[in-house]
């Protein structure tokens, strides 16, 4: 059976606006000439910070970091803070779900249906489906994010769950194929030769996809309400699934000389991890603060090498629990369980709360942003041909709440990377307190090439202001 | 002009959904809604909804009985006096306290049965299998052991509120078909593999007679109709041959080719849900017995998690199964195979709770005896516990309390009970003097509510609370903040006594005072479980009042009071064994449903089988009725 996009997408009424149909934007599409792609990351922890040891005292120039940021100083000239950002309190939504539905949303009402939360949009992947698709993923997801913490929805309120075991994200990211770092400055000229799509190929693949493909349509004739909607999502993924095999069909010989030819740097990964390892790893790091520095560097090679290697441009980390216990991280006091850490350290008026407790928080923040110290390091490392992987990348460090109180002002947000010299680094931008965390999200999506006005809340929030932009940031 | 005439034709609506009231709802507009409006509206319905309540919604005779659940709650709440919480600034008198009692008190006891509403099984949406039901069904079908959670790395469903297998909460994510269509490769590699893969080949191609097209057909249909769980149709295993032809010409093997076309059939939405035809016509809302076929479905998933077996499918095929002696015949001779572990490891599992005793707070640095296999023994005994009221068919109120559990030496010697010798598993009989018996007195349940070093009351209570009487405790509301410190008063000096704090705040005092006492009764059992009579220079103090006055002090009181309210305790039991076999939540409308298997259930001396044998029998699980625009999806081809 042949499938008739055309045809296919007149019957799939409700999801008839599949993203790659709408207008993809050029501008952050560098392939054209022979310089590596833009990408944008998100590096997001649990737990909120300490903002006391997060946010300098002075505007402008970065002087000497606060304590939790200091292993941030080799970077201090490629990093941006900003701070006063805050997201809206919703109504009638558990305190964790609320912060989780908001965090890369900006949903302004966090609204349920059928008694699941189904929030706006995610940041992650409004930029995913707008900019070019010429890597494999459209986006990936990585890491830790379940239960009360959903960070990445889709259009109709679908979560994107993320990939938490590292040996398997390498091998969805690598099925049949070895990690290699493209050419550029060649795949810009392959770009221009590929004139017209190579025709569909007789394979064992596409007699699969073609297979379900028409079953699911033609079952979804006889069905209604949310059994529709879910063989719609049924219909949509196994479509990405096909899309992602023509692509890589058609790349097969340009993969081909990459690894003959590579382009600049080896990739950081070249193996899967080991399995036991992976296992072991997975099942100790909520209890072993060592087995969590492992589990977050194996995930954070995995995202260098996404981007690298052009698996994907647009990628999502996120990482720890507020469930851990961090024995010899927090050497204060006796307690080590960062939900009970995160609650008895926070208080409506910072002085109301435990500052043993406080400090085992801020201990903790420390170490997290360390780990990510060392990545972002990493990424500085990585030469493209003249530039590093992280000059091509906007990475944003943040937290799903503000603080361990499920706090929704002032959020810890810190941009890595000069996104292609978009971004004026090594500075401090404080906004005027609660301007809506969507305006930093739209300055992203824009840098991206992608056009967007209005994100989340930008437009409704309380304190709605500087046109959904943030002044100082070039 | 116009203004006028839309007035008046809005009074005209009116009138006619007055006239339309029945006399019970007219009694709760002349004499209940003007209490509502007074003293209830400003905080649930007009402006707030605090506690998810909405009062405005009471709208119809029906819609008080769909919000039936809250009208309980407001019974708590008004005989414990927490509502409403400023009586005497609103004028609420004590007359109208009584007014309001009374009147839910007649609301919920006097239902209308004759309401059709009562006959309605509800709606079957199309049910996706769990990764539980998708690892067990891969081991019926195909006769492989294969974990799609760690071999391909989906998520476990989370069972919070609810049980994992309801319908309304599954979706497909592009993430999760990828994984579907991962798993199916994985699946193929294993049967490929010489030794993995010996018992699948086995059981697939053990009967093929030779290697031509013919008999490739043949297989295809076998394994279709199974991997369905139903017949199918010789078009649909034809669209099957093209890809199994194309394998052949690129070198595979006969037997490659079979196992290879597998993929299709393991990534359909046809296996990975399970889907009941609707009859014609098409848009009556009737409701119709299920068929053979779905019958041996339904029952199959709810007891074993798994697909039906030869004999069930065979007995369906044949339509012999809709009747009430095969039925009971049936479900005797499932509950009594080994698959029925899957109703321990399913719905036991996760309306205890139970995957978080894996994830207890409390660790080695506290408590040296809490090591994982103390763990491990503590999941066993519950296990075994519940799988000897299962086998031997007890009464099910051996979970509140009982004379036996099951033990080894260490956790004899945690639990202070002598003469166990030996690391093996075995049943003990208890003494009253042991304070154990039944759930509450179990290590893995009081370990799983405790914090990494203390109790944890609260959660305790919660847990009793909501899983055993099926109280309903709203989440707590998202500005909340760790415990102040008092500042009118000196600084608590106890746990207990900062705990008490909740009490004295009327937004926290609604739930902690229904959890809170609970939890404290089982405060004599340390973080893990152990018996204690002191914590540090102090004695433990398990006494507390429940909302309705009545006091309770210890386990054993504790439990007391729970068989005082044994048919509260059924009635939370069957109605989570319901939900778990139809897959959607238990809804106003089954409850004639559930007052005739209330009875039922009594006189058969509470025995487990008596509760399956209800939901088996019940209106929602042998009907169903049509969704809109759907009708019979095997007309395929």
């Amino acid at each position: 059976m042949k499938i008739n996009r055309k045809r296919f997408l007149q019957g799939a009424g409700a999801i008839a606006a599949l993203p790659f149909m709408e207008s993809v934007s050029t501008a952050a599409n560098p392939t054209k000439n022979g310089e590596p792609p833009l990408r944008m990351g998100i590096v997001t922890v649990k737990g909120g910070t300490v903002l006391e040891s997060w946010v300098p005292k002075k505007e402008g120039k970065l002087d000497k970091l606060p304590s939790i940021l200091r292993s941030l100083e080799p970077l201090k000239n490629d990093m941006l803070l900003v701070s006063g950002l805050s997201q809206e309190g919703g109504k009638g939504n558990n305190a964790h779900n609320h912060c989780a539905n908001v965090h890369l949303t900006c949903d302004p009402v966090c609204k349920q249906v059928n008694g699941k939360y189904a929030p706006t949009i995610s940041v992650d992947q409004y930029v995913a489906e707008r900019i070019e698709q010429d890597h494999i993923y459209q986006s990936l997801e990585l890491g830790t994010s379940n239960g009360e913490a959903t960070f990445s929805f889709k259009n109709d309120g679908s979560i994107v769950p993320y990939e938490g075991n590292p040996r398997l994200a390498f091998e969805r990211m690598f099925k049949g194929r070895k990690p290699s770092v493209p050419n550029w400055s060649r795949k810009a000229s392959a770009v221009s030769r590929r004139v017209s799509k190579t025709a569909k190929r007789e394979s064992y693949d596409s007699y699969v996809v073609d297979l379900v493909m028409g079953e699911a349509k033609h079952l979804r004739r006889y069905v209604s309400g949310s059994d529709r909607q879910r063989l719609d999502q049924y219909i949509e993924s196994v479509y990405s699934i096909e899309k992602r095999i023509r692509l890589f069909e058609e790349r097969m010989a340009q993969m081909a000389q990459d690894i003959d030819l590579p382009g600049a740097g080896k990739p950081v990964l070249s193996e899967p991890t080991d399995e036991k390892y992976a296992q072991q790893v997975m099942r100790h790091w909520g209890r072993d603060p060592e087995m969590h520095e492992k589990y977050f560097s194996l995930f954070s090679d995995l995202y260098i090498l996404a981007f690298q290697t052009d698996t994907t441009r647009v990628c999502t980390l996120s990482l720890g629990s507020d469930g851990a216990q961090f024995p010899g991280v927090v050497t204060v006091g006796y307690e080590t369980h960062a939900h009970t850490l995160e609650h008895q350290g926070n208080a409506r008026r910072v002085e109301d709360a435990d500052p043993i407790s406080r400090e085992g928080c801020r201990q903790i923040h420390e170490w997290y942003t360390r780990l990510f110290a060392r990545m972002a390091l990493k990424m500085k490392m990585i030469d493209e041909g003249g530039t590093s992987l992280l000059d091509n990348t906007m990475m944003l460090y943040t937290s799903y709440m503000s603080d361990g109180g499920h706090g929704r002002n002032d959020y810890p947000f810190l941009l890595v990377g000069n996104a292609k010299k978009t971004l004026k680094t090594g500075n401090h931008v404080a906004c005027k307190p609660n301007t809506p965390v969507a305006n930093l999200y739209i300055e992203m999506i824009n840098r991206m090439g992608v056009e967007c006005k209005e994100f989340g809340n930008s437009k409704t929030a309380k304190n709605a202001r500087h046109d959904g932009q943030i002044p100082g940031l070039t | 002009m116009k203004t006028c005439f839309t007035g008046a034709l809005l009074i005209c609506l009116g009138l006619t959904v007055q006239a339309a009231d029945t006399p019970r709802f007219a009694a709760f507009k002349k004499d209940i809604y003007p209490i509502f409006k007074k003293h209830c509206n400003s905080c649930h319905g007009e402006e707030k909804t605090k506690g998810d309540v909405d009062l405005t919604a009471f709208r119809t005779d029906r819609s008080i009985m769909e919000n039936s659940s809250d009208i309980l709650v407001m019974k708590d709440v008004l005989l414990s006096e927490d509502m409403p919480p400023k009586p005497k600034k609103t004028g609420f008198t004590e007359n109208d306290r009584k007014t309001l009692i009374s009147w839910i008190e007649n609301y919920i006891e006097k239902i209308d049965f004759s309401d059709p509403v009562y006959f309605d099984p509800g709606p079957s949406p199309i049910r996706q299998l769990t990764t539980d039901e998708y690892n067990r069904t891969i081991k019926s079908l195909l006769n492989l052991d294969f974990n799609i959670n760690s071999e391909a790395g989906v998520k476990k469903e989370s069972n919070v509120k609810a049980f994992s297998n309801l319908a309304a909460t599954m979706q497909f994510s592009p993430l999760l078909i990828e994984k579907y269509f991962m798993a199916a490769d994985k699946i193929i590699a294993k049967i490929l593999d010489e030794k993995k893969g010996l018992k699948a080949r086995k059981h697939l191609f053990d009967d093929l007679k030779s290697e031509n097209d013919t008999e490739a057909a043949r297989f295809l249909n076998g394994i279709l109709s199974r991997a369905y769980r139903r017949a199918v149709s010789t078009g649909e295993v034809r669209r099957l041959l093209p890809m199994y032809r194309f394998l052949r010409k690129e070198g595979k093997s006969f037997q490659e080719a079979l196992v290879y076309s597998l993929k299709p059939i393991l990534v359909s939405p046809q296996f990975l849900q399970r889907i009941e035809s609707n009859r014609a016509p098409r848009n009556s809302p009737k409701a119709y017995v299920i068929t053979d076929l779905e019958l041996a479905n339904r029952l199959s998933y709810f007891l074993w998690s798994t697909m039906p077996d030869d004999d069930l499918f065979k007995t369906a095929v044949s339509k012999k199964l809709m009747s009430a002696e095969e039925i009971t015949s049936q479900v005797s001779r499932m509950l009594k195979d080994k698959k029925s572990e899957a109703l321990i490891d399913n719905f036991i599992g996760e309306w205890l709770e139970f995957e978080s005793v894996s994830n207890a707070l409390p660790g080695t640095r506290n408590f040296p005896q809490f090591n994982r296999d103390m763990k491990k023994s503590m999941i066993n005994e519950t296990s075994m516990f519940v799988h000897e009221i299962i086998e031997k068919d007890l009464s099910v109120i051996n979970l509140i309390d009982s004379d036996f559990t099951y033990l080894n030496d260490k956790l004899a010697d945690l639990y202070k009970i002598p003469g166990v010798i030996g690391s093996d598993m075995r049943r003990v009989k208890l003494k009253p003097e042991y304070k154990r018996g039944g759930l509450l007195g179990m290590g893995s349940i009081l370990a799983m509510t405790s914090h990494t070093d203390r109790t944890k009351p609260t959660a305790r209570g919660k847990w009793v609370a909501e899983v055993i009487l099926g109280t309903k405790i709203p989440e707590p509301p998202a500005n909340v903040e760790a415990l102040p410190n008092d500042k009118r008063g000196a600084a608590p000096t106890s746990f207990r006594e900062k705990l008490n704090q909740h009490v004295a705040d009327a937004s926290c005092a609604v739930c902690h005072k229904k959890m809170d006492p609970l939890g404290f009764a089982l405060d004599n059992f340390n973080a893990i479980g152990q018996w204690r009579e002191r914590e540090g220079s102090s004695a433990i103090d398990a006494t507390g009042v429940l909302p309705d006055g009545t006091k309770v002090n210890g386990v054993t009181e504790l439990k007391k009071v729970i068989l005082d309210r044994q048919d509260q305790f059924v009635r939370n039991m069957f109605e989570k064994m319901l939900s778990y076999a139809i897959g959607r939540n238990v809804e106003y409308y089954d409850e004639l449903t559930i007052r005739k298997a209330l009875e039922n259930i009594k006189k058969a001396d509470y025995k487990f089988s008596a509760m399956v044998m209800e939901v088996v029998k019940s209106r929602p699980f042998l009907y169903r009725k049509n969704i809109e625009n759907y009708y019979s999806v095997q007309n395929q081809n």
